[in-house]
């Protein structure tokens, strides 16, 4: 096994808990990892070693998710995500309830951002990348990664919130 | 008092300089929309957080561990073992025990040259680290051999069975942990559980053990 495999081990966890933030489902989150992996295999040679190997790898990963975001676009499905979040909330919805706030509440939250909002919260909040280093990620202006970080945090919240009593601003 | 976002977004993040900082926390005060927003932006960052804290600790499925030590077409890395992926391999030793089927024997670059030498030979201490645990065989009839490898940063249990072509990787376990890996007693309970799973009965005796490697680990019938 050469260094860049065991890095790629290594990476595994946080790799899975991107995926998962981004794809809101277990399932569709390892078949993305494993997908992801299988890429970086193949251009192993693109990596500079001395830069960081976490944030080529999440890019890697996060190009993969855009591709097939977009193909499924591309034949009709839009709301695909939004669809099979809606779906799951009605077959457990009873178990919801009891609950409260569960992982699933906030998985389907995420699922409903924006997919720009989505990953700038994902590498922001929950990969704990800096501003400047999820822009670098991106390739996209700091100043664009906070305000779409910010939104997605806003509106995520008002989701998770319980049900107003009507006097919702 | 008009805040943007972005700047919200550093303060309740913590990452505002201090007279801004005070300045906003100043305006929050007298300004419920703006105290709401920043409620907002932290309830958000928390939910998100807490929601994905406990991914890390799952154990990764082993098909995801065999794709990430999947030799890329055209280099050859069975040079040996790197140590950089053992510390957190340890947390995932509880998917690998279902690395039953390491497909198109991807996993096979972990059988380096010195494993494939004490593979071969009797059990018991070889050098290099490697010590043969135990020989079984399956309910088909098929030599499998339970191993472990010491490594300073920790370790790793295997087991590896006789195909046709060679000897294929079953499974594997990593430990973390300083003084090398330690086998408690006999073979690795994550080990015991694949070859139960093979139908495999317990260790042959040395006789048995020495009878199958003259007939080249080949079944008995």
């Amino acid at each position: 096994m050469s260094s860049f495999q065991a890095d790629l081990v290594a990476l595994l966890p946080r790799l899975r808990r991107l995926a998962r933030a981004l794809t809101g489902s277990p399932a569709a989150a390892d078949d993305l990892v494993q997908d992801a992996c299988e890429r970086a295999l193949r251009n192993q040679s693109a990596f500079e070693p001395g830069t960081r190997f976490d944030a080529w790898m999440f890019r890697v990963l996060r190009n993969l998710w855009l591709d097939s975001h977009r193909r499924r676009a591309a034949r009709g499905g839009v709301h695909e995500t939004i669809d099979v979040a809606e779906t799951i909330s009605g077959a457990d919805g009873a178990e919801i309830v009891a609950l409260r706030l569960t992982v699933r509440d906030v998985e389907r939250g995420m699922l409903r951002l924006p997919e720009e909002q989505r990953e700038a919260l994902a590498l922001t909040c929950i990969e704990e990348f800096t501003f400047a280093e999820a822009a670098a990620l991106l390739g996209i202006p700091p100043g664009t990664v906070m305000s779409r970080a910010a939104r997605g945090r806003m509106a995520l919240a008002r989701m998770l919130r319980p049900a107003p009593g009507g006097d919702e601003s | 008092m008009s805040v943007t976002d972005e700047t919200l977004l550093l303060f309740v993040d913590g990452l505002l300089p201090e007279a801004e900082a005070e300045a906003i926390a100043a305006a929050l005060e007298s300004d419920p929309a703006l105290a709401e927003r920043a409620a907002l932006l932290a309830e958000g960052r928390d939910a998100a957080q807490r929601a994905f804290a406990d991914t890390l600790s799952e154990p990764v499925p082993a098909h995801l561990v065999a794709a990430a030590m999947a030799p890329a077409a055209g280099n050859d890395n069975r040079a040996g073992w790197r140590r950089t992926g053992f510390g957190l391999l340890a947390g995932v030793a509880a998917g690998f025990a279902l690395a039953l089927a390491l497909p198109g024997g991807e996993g096979d670059g972990m059988l380096t040259p010195r494993i494939l030498a004490a593979l071969d030979s009797r059990a018991g201490t070889v050098g290099g680290g490697v010590i043969v645990a135990g020989t079984h065989a399956t309910e088909a009839g098929t030599i499998c051999r339970a191993f472990t490898v010491a490594e300073r940063a920790g370790g790793m249990a295997g087991l590896a069975c006789r195909e046709e072509d060679g000897w294929r990787l079953r499974a594997a376990v990593a430990r973390a942990g300083g003084g090398g890996y330690q086998p408690a007693s006999g073979v690795d309970p994550l080990i015991g559980e694949v070859l139960e799973r093979l139908g495999a009965g317990p260790a042959l005796p040395p006789e048995q053990e020495d009878a199958a490697r003259r007939r080249g680990w080949t079944p008995a019938h």
